[in-house]
């Protein structure tokens, strides 16, 4: 029975590796919390602030 | 998979000496009464590998407690308490050591390896310890913690975690785009620009056609063609004399708007206060609970200063009494994690408070920035000055509530106490706008100023129109991927739990089908409970007479109860168990009636026997049952005893037994020796009785065991005659044991006959001689009557040294 379960950490990996490709998702985005994750570093706050630099980029471009 | 070769406990719960168990990776049945201490055994394991044990923990036993629980009372504080397992891989060999050090009970690892850490870290993920009083735990558990506990078997409390997470960022947006109030932000600045132009402008092409249409009856030589030329036309249609009225035009349109857009934001502002306050009131509330929250921030600050090595001693940093610094990093995770439910709450506060606060910190800002205008210095405006620093105190005392610190417990101020005065900032929206009026009529018929000053403020209406959309744009799209990811992660989830829950109900019902055939339940399975799309549960379904019905404890008997629970237990460890392959069953069978003791035994030999397991049990008539049923199955058999001597004991063989009494004789140790040599005698005759078939009367099992002495030598006698044993039948040896003041009844033991030494040397000498008699040390066999010679008359031991004659 073991062989046939996927563990937590294969769920997480499998969403992580293909949340690029998720139709109407926003690629910078995806790439923000794929990075994260692989990095150790995902947490409401690093996601929080990463997110705001974002909108950021985008406000300095359009001015 | 990790067996077992050896255990030893040594001064620990009820073992006061040594309790050597070779096990060799075999399986062993434990037989002892209730009392004599076979749960030490499966709390040596607990405690070595989980570093607690379950009936051993609570609010009055603290860590120290467990460590004086688990030492042998009797042991003087220079002796070490220990437990010493070695696998089949001895890397992962280790004792766990209980002993004093600077007055107060400390435990530690021989094995200080990362090996053996990683093993240890590892198995302490696997179940593979079953206790009677755990048996129904999960199946009676609530329907929340039914899921937790299963989500955290299968990893999945990490799934959770990123869930959550995921969920809380598009909340967070969410929150951040109502409290932005974008739309009122875009009409006001919309109402603005129909004002100036007399319609709404939705494009750059729209604003620039209205420009141009302002422009056109100054006749000047310029036609505005895109927005970013916007400045050329300002700065030709421009007067000196224009811009300081264009200037406070322009901070009276500021000041306006930020008192509307306040003003539509005072009942939502109320309505967070309130809910804020009612939580808060809730928590401070209970003391208790208070108590709770504060204990789990000292425990996580702790955590935070050893995982982050702020300090790295080993030593508890709040105390500096030494410590093991990677047992106190599990404790603490422990005891925090005990204290989850209470950090919840406080975190819903804590996310209430943030939601307002950051409204009203945005706009106590925006208020600051205008505050800062240098025509708030001029004396036309004082009274509005005034009204925006009452204004700015309304927010302070805003702040100020939301500042206190729960662990105070003090009081909040209610809603009316902090409300922003709704009549100020319509006095501030009636002077801004008579002051705009007036500027306007001192310019009255000038259509250059005229035209300037609505091009100048509509560019800035305009403007900020386009940068609120951008940033509600950015916002919004960043909510909705949030959102998508997070509903597409519960997806996945949902489904892997989904299936692993098929799964894992098929293997549950078939072992239980295992033990009750034939009976009225079937399909059993695991349904998981969504509330809004979360999960929220578990239950536990099942045909019942073909009807699905639950919860089981609705239906079923206790012992039926035990049978799930051993599913539910078996099912997880050939599940989950990736590296222990062994398993503790301690007692377990208590309250199951015959057909299932003996259903469950069936069941472990069958189906579990890749398995080590440990059984102990205090029914001996399910012992005999399980004795029999591995018989030939390689497994080991052994009985647990008591005594004050030794404490918990595994039931000696005679060879150390002879030792013993070879020692004490030695020694002239009269202790206990009378009855040692007794006990060998016994063990001598049923060996004797045994090989040469002697005939006794028929007794059941436990009374078959409890034969005397006196019994077995009178039989023995009576065989040598029928068997016409010349050689032995009137044989002295045999003949002076069975006159001996050391035999008779079993209550003779207690008879006024003080002997002494010299007689339990003769005594042993008889006894010596006896087994000289049937016993061959060059085959190390006894005379048996497997060796019978059917034509020379003898019976004989294996290497034929030893023969007597012997009639059929």
């Amino acid at each position: 029975m073991g062989k046939e379960i996927i563990s937590g950490k294969e769920l997480l990996d499998n969403f992580f590796n293909e949340i690029e490709n998720m139709p109407k998702i926003d690629k910078k985005i995806a790439s923000i919390l794929k990075n994260l994750y692989l990095n150790n570093k995902f947490t409401d706050r690093n996601i929080s602030n990463a997110l705001l630099e974002l909108r950021k980029e985008i406000g300095n471009d359009q001015d | 998979m990790i067996k077992i070769k050896s255990l030893n406990l040594k001064g620990l719960r009820g073992v006061k000496l040594n309790f050597p168990i070779e096990l060799d990776e075999k399986s062993i049945l434990f037989y002892g009464d209730s009392g004599v201490g076979k749960s030490s055994i499966s709390d040596a394991f607990e405690w070595f590998y989980y570093d607690k044990i379950k009936h051993l923990s609570g609010e009055e036993i603290s860590r120290n407690g467990l460590l004086e629980a688990l030492r042998n009372i009797s042991l003087s504080d220079d002796k070490k308490s220990m437990v010493t397992i070695k696998f089949s891989n001895p890397i992962f060999d280790s004792d766990k050591i209980i002993s004093l050090k600077r007055g107060s009970l400390a435990s530690e690892y021989s094995n200080k390896s990362t090996d053996f850490e990683e093993f240890l870290n590892a198995s302490q993920k696997e179940n593979f310890i079953l206790h009677y009083e755990d048996l129904v735990k999960f199946i009676l558990a609530p329907k929340k913690n039914k899921l937790e506990e299963l989500s955290d078997i299968i990893g999945f409390s990490e799934v959770t975690k990123i869930r959550n997470i995921l969920k809380k960022i598009s909340n967070e947006l969410e929150r951040e785009i109502r409290s932005k109030n974008f739309e009122n932000l875009i009409n006001t600045h919309q109402s603005n620009l129909i004002e100036y132009f007399g319609e709404n402008i939705l494009s750059d092409k729209q604003f620039i056609n209205s420009v141009n249409e302002l422009i056109k009856p100054l006749n000047i030589s310029i036609e505005l063609a895109s927005f970013s030329e916007i400045d050329n036309v300002l700065n030709l249609i421009k007067t000196p004399d224009d811009s300081k009225n264009i200037e406070l035009q322009s901070f009276y349109v500021k000041i306006h708007n930020f008192s509307t857009n306040l003003l539509d934001y005072l009942n939502e502002i109320s309505k967070l206060y309130k809910a804020y306050y009612d939580q808060y009131q809730k928590i401070i509330g209970d003391l208790e609970k208070i108590n709770k929250i504060m204990l789990e921030k000292l425990l996580s600050e702790g955590y935070g200063v050893l995982i982050n090595n702020i300090f790295t001693e080993e030593k508890c940093p709040l105390c500096l009494q030494p410590k093991d610094r990677a047992k106190l990093l599990k404790e603490l995770e422990i005891r925090i994690n005990e204290l989850k439910k209470y950090k919840s709450e406080k975190v819903e506060l804590e996310e209430s408070r943030e939601s307002l606060k950051k409204i009203l910190t945005n706009l106590y800002h925006q208020l600051k920035l205008l505050l800062s205008d240098d025509n708030f210095k001029s004396d036309d405006n004082k009274i509005l000055k005034e009204k925006a620093e009452v204004l700015i105190k309304n927010f302070d005392n805003y702040f100020l509530e939301l500042d206190i610190d729960i662990y105070k417990a003090k009081k909040l101020k209610k809603v009316n106490d902090l409300a922003i005065d709704v009549n100020i900032l319509n006095q501030m929206i009636k002077f801004c706008k008579m002051k705009n009026e007036q500027l306007k009529l001192s310019k009255k018929n000038d259509l250059r100023f005229e035209a300037h000053s609505k091009i100048k403020l509509s560019t800035i209406a305009y403007s900020e129109i386009k940068k609120l959309e951008r940033e509600k744009e950015a916002l919004n799209n960043q909510m909705l991927s949030m959102k998508l990811l997070y509903s597409e992660f519960v997806k996945r989830q949902q489904e892997r739990l989904t299936s692993f829950l098929s799964i894992f109900s098929k293997d549950i019902n078939d072992l239980y089908q295992f033990m009750n055939p034939d009976e009225k339940v079937d399909e059993i399975e695991f349904i998981p409970l969504e509330k809004d799309d979360e999960l929220t549960g578990l239950t536990i379904q099942f045909q019942f007479f073909k009807n699905n019905v639950k919860p089981p404890h609705k239906y079923l008997s206790e012992s039926h109860l035990n049978c799930l629970g051993i599913a539910f237990f078996l099912t997880s460890v050939r599940a989950f168990n990736k590296q222990i392959g062994f398993l503790i069953i301690d007692d377990v069978i208590s309250s199951f009636d015959t057909n299932h003791r003996i259903r469950f035994a069936d069941l472990l030999i069958e189906k579990f026997s890749d398995y080590q397991i440990v059984l102990l049990t205090h029914e001996k008539n399910w012992f005999e049952y399980v004795n029999n049923l591995v018989k030939n199955k390689n497994w080991k058999v052994n009985s647990i005893k008591w005594d004050e001597d030794r404490g918990t004991h595994i039931k000696e063989p005679s060879k150390n037994l002879k030792e013993r009494i070879e020692n004490k004789i030695k020694l002239s140790n009269e202790s206990g020796l009378g009855n040692d040599i007794r006990k060998y005698l016994e063990y001598l005759l049923k060996q004797i009785a045994l090989n040469i078939r002697v005939k006794v009367d028929f007794r059941f099992n436990d009374k078959n065991e409890d034969r005397m002495s006196y019994e077995l030598l009178t039989c023995l006698i009576s065989e040598l005659g029928k068997k016409h044993c010349e050689d032995l039948k009137n044989n002295h040896t045999i003949e002076r044991l069975l006159a001996s003041s050391f035999i008779g009844t079993k209550n003779s033991h207690d008879s006024a006959f003080v002997p002494s030494m010299g007689d339990f040397k003769a005594f042993w000498k008889d006894v010596e001689e006896l087994e000289g008699l049937f016993y061959c040390t060059s085959c190390n066999r006894y005379v048996s009557m497997k060796y019978y010679d059917e034509v020379e008359k003898i019976i004989r031991c294996s290497c034929n040294k030893k023969t007597y004659k012997w009639e059929k």
